[in-house]
């Protein structure tokens, strides 16, 4: 019989072929924490206060001269997941149920295919559609198109571009429905069907036997749907640095104001590391700082929420049992 | 008493309450009728502003209807419907609420003024759709089965309307990029270059630039189908080996440690993995060999090397880290699926596991992995959030070592250019929607495929 290699065998090939996300992973955030040490060194606290602004950063700078508060950003990526997570949660539950338990054959076979097709769709598409939404629903709707001069209000209160917070908020929940219903879908069918079966036969109807045997057995599958639908509104870059801008300067005055454009994390990243993007200056050393300092916030964001995800799976799997 | 009383009492009875169900199936219809028409114009109003004058008539109606509901359910079938009454009087209070507003509103600062049709039309969704459900469930007789059908007006509400965004999408996309289509558009590819000429005057050489700007989508499509190319060729064979790995060799904390990175390589946001390319291309000394690789050269129409900003390989490498897991879940998938028996009779007669693995699981496993590349591909085709701070324009040519371009990077190129800004958005404005549909066909033709895919896999297992 062949001996078999100690080192060069199959197995230690996949050993290494496998290790490499993992490494990836770590090096990737080796790499953001090493690369936020300036930020933190120079700014410490001031990263958590005051405005931003992005200007060209003088050869000399000073804790004072830099002003990178990242507060407006991190409210503007609170706002924006809230948003698409409330448009979006209800949508796509709506959708998920309709298509297990309350239609067979072609509609719901129909509905399923349309939306694996339509999860397919990459984000750019969303954000470059983003402006004709805003035209053609929200300039009418909250711009006052067609009011006499007199009648309008100062200029800075009117949007100034096709862009606000709510914009983003609503592409991302058009994100988002197509990767969400399905992950419900299959959270609600894997209920074992002699748990319904049993309560048809008690005489329930399908929506008692939804909401009393389904959603309790299907919450964990539920709850992760939901919270990684939450990870991927949190971390899209595209839709928000497209439809809401680059950078948050400061909070918005009421502070629920969708209207505004405030810019969540992701897009700050964007405007910070290269800087260049039209209309805007070159950034120094500090602000690609920042922009490791805010990818290793989020990093840190996604590990809890994946970490509260598997401990509530855990949790709501024993309440089951 | 006789029997013949009491049958004709019996008989009274029935018909009374024949007469009493078809009266409120009449005025339940009525009900669902007019809401039906309400939760139409409702949608409709929160798109168009002029359509706001038919909310007050419709909800008035609504109003009457439905009071006229609940005394009918009140008296002829002894039950107190609170739910109706509510929506009644809900509907009675934003007709009165709709009358008194002014048509525009501001208020506390916020960035804008409101139209009154927003609200009317937010009004008209909140009474019509609880409306359409109450009458359907008056309609059909008020038993535990109406219960259920009563459902049915909400869900389909939920279901249409999410949908019909993507249809607006799809249909907006089409009708704008249909005048921008034709056979150039697709054969020429984008440039703006200068071609220096030697004139001969007086016996001396001089040089002038010639213009040789030029739009198209060519080089986009092109470096959109290498990206993806590129990106299967690095993730196949690191998303099969990690996932045959974790399914076959790893123990089971390896196999959490390598689950837990794939995942989080998904879930965390893509542009970390973006600043961390940019930082590496950052890191690489000018003129060496590597910073040539990694930043992508080509040669202009004057011969000169042009350095870009990452070439295809690089920004295939940082795509494919977005891939792997998906490769590698599907594999796990597919292994999972073979039957136990299959494989321990292939071990009973004294195969090697590695024989095993070869020619038993992971042709078993091929139409997955298939499924899970194709998936990718798509992937890959609209990552922009990997390659929008790398990428430019990619006018030297399309090749591994090449500049990067893809079309989604075209699209925010023309708003947000870093490379070469003004001269993009000008020469390719008009492009985006072509450039858009484009893309959707590509990303939706591979979700599509993949999707059928999986279909013939679900009627295998049904087989088997």
């Amino acid at each position: 019989m062949k001996k078999r290699n100690p080192i060069f065998n199959v197995k230690n090939l996949f050993f290494i072929l496998a290790m490499i996300p993992v490494v990836a992973l770590v090096l990737i955030t080796i790499n953001l924490i090493i690369g936020s040490i300036p930020a933190v060194k120079t700014l410490g606290p001031r990263l958590f206060s005051g405005t931003f602004i992005l200007n060209t950063e003088p050869a000399t700078s000073t804790a004072r001269d830099l002003n990178y508060g990242i507060v407006p950003a991190l409210w503007g990526t609170f706002m924006v997941v809230l948003l698409s997570m409330l448009i979006a949660t209800p949508a796509s539950m709506a959708i998920a149920i309709f298509c297990n338990d309350f239609s067979k054959g072609f509609v719901s076979s129909a509905i399923r295919s349309v939306l694996g097709v339509l999860s397919g769709i990459p984000p750019i598409i969303y954000a470059f559609m983003g402006s004709i939404f805003f035209l053609t629903f929200f300039w009418a709707k909250f711009a006052g198109k067609g009011l006499p001069l007199e009648m309008l209000p100062p200029p800075n209160q009117l949007p100034s571009d096709a862009s606000c917070t709510l914009l983003g908020g609503l592409m991302l929940a058009l994100l988002i429905i197509p990767f969400m219903s399905p992950l419900l879908d299959d959270a609600m069918q894997n209920v074992p069907s002699s748990l319904k079966e049993a309560s048809f036969s008690l005489g329930a109807n399908r929506w008692h036997t939804l909401t009393s045997v389904t959603f309790p057995y299907a919450l964990p599958g539920i709850a992760h749907a939901l919270i990684l639908g939450m990870l991927t509104a949190l971390g899209e870059t595209i839709i928000v640095a497209y439809t809401i801008g680059f950078v948050a300067g400061k909070l918005p005055v009421p502070l629920f104001d969708v209207l505004k454009r405030v810019a969540p994390l992701t897009s700050t990243i964007a405007g910070l590391s290269t800087g260049g993007f039209s209309g805007m200056q070159l950034i120094g050393p500090i602000g690609h700082s920042v922009a490791s300092f805010i990818g290793l916030l989020l990093l840190v964001i996604a590990f809890a929420i994946l970490g509260l995800s598997g401990y509530l799976q855990k949790r709501l799997k024993r309440n089951i049992r | 008493m006789t029997d013949n009383t009491a049958i004709a009492y019996l008989g009274k009875e029935k018909k009374t309450v024949m007469h009493k169900t078809k009266s409120i199936q009449i005025i339940a219809g009525f009900v669902g009728a007019i809401s039906a028409i309400t939760m139409i114009m409702g949608g409709f109003t929160l798109a168009v502003n002029s359509i706001e004058v038919y909310a007050i008539p419709l909800l008035l109606t609504l109003f009457l209807s439905l009071t006229i509901l609940f005394f009918v359910v009140r008296y002829w079938h002894q039950k107190t419907s609170s739910a109706v009454f509510f929506f009644a009087f809900i509907s009675l209070a934003s007709v009165i609420t709709i009358m008194f507003l002014p048509q525009y509103m501001q208020w506390s600062n916020i960035n804008g003024i409101i139209h009154r049709s927003l609200i009317s039309g937010v009004l008209e969704l909140v009474v019509a759709v609880p409306a359409a459900c109450y009458s359907t469930y008056y309609f059909f007789g008020a038993t535990p089965r109406a219960d259920d059908i009563s459902r049915y007006p909400i869900l389909i509400f939920c279901t249409v309307f999410a949908l019909s965004a993507y249809a607006f999408i799809i249909y907006q996309i089409i009708f704008k990029a249909a005048p921008y289509l034709n056979w150039s558009v697709f054969t020429s590819p984008f440039s703006s270059q200068y071609r220096i000429v030697e004139l001969w005057q007086n016996g001396w050489p001089t040089f002038s630039t010639q213009d040789l700007r030029q739009a198209g989508l060519l080089n986009h499509i092109l470096g959109t189908l290498l990206l993806m190319g590129l990106t299967s060729l690095i993730a196949l064979p690191i998303g099969v080996s990690v996932g045959i790995f974790v399914h076959e060799y790893a123990g089971p904390k390896l196999a959490w440690i390598i689950n837990f990175s794939t995942t989080a390589l998904r879930s965390i946001s893509g542009v970390i993995l973006a600043v961390t390319a940019l930082s590496i291309l950052g890191m690489s000394r000018a003129g060496t060999l590597f910073y040539k690789i990694i930043h992508g050269f080509g040669y202009d129409v004057n011969g000169s090397m042009q350095v870009g900003r990452s070439s295809y390989l690089f920004a295939s490498v940082f795509i494919s880290l977005l891939v792997i897991p998906l490769i590698a879940r599907a594999t796990q998938e597919g292994l999972g699926s073979l039957s136990k028996e299959i494989r321990e009779g292939s071990t009973a007669l004294g195969v090697s596991r590695e024989h095993t693995l070869f020619h038993i699981q992971l042709p078993w496993s091929f139409p997955n992995i298939l499924t899970g590349l194709v998936l990718g591909c798509a992937e890959a085709a609209g990552s922009l959030t990997i390659i929008f701070l790398i990428a430019g324009t990619g006018q030297f040519g399309v090749g591994p070592l090449n500049e990067t371009t893809s079309l989604a990077y075209l699209i925010f190129d023309c708003r947000y250019g870093k490379s070469m800004g003004d001269q993009v958005q000008s020469l390719m404005g008009s492009y985006q929607y072509a450039a858009a549909l484009v893309l959707l066909i590509i990303t939706i033709g591979l979700t599509a495929t993949a999707l059928i895919l999986k279909n013939k896999l679900a009627k295998r297992y049904k087989g088997a």
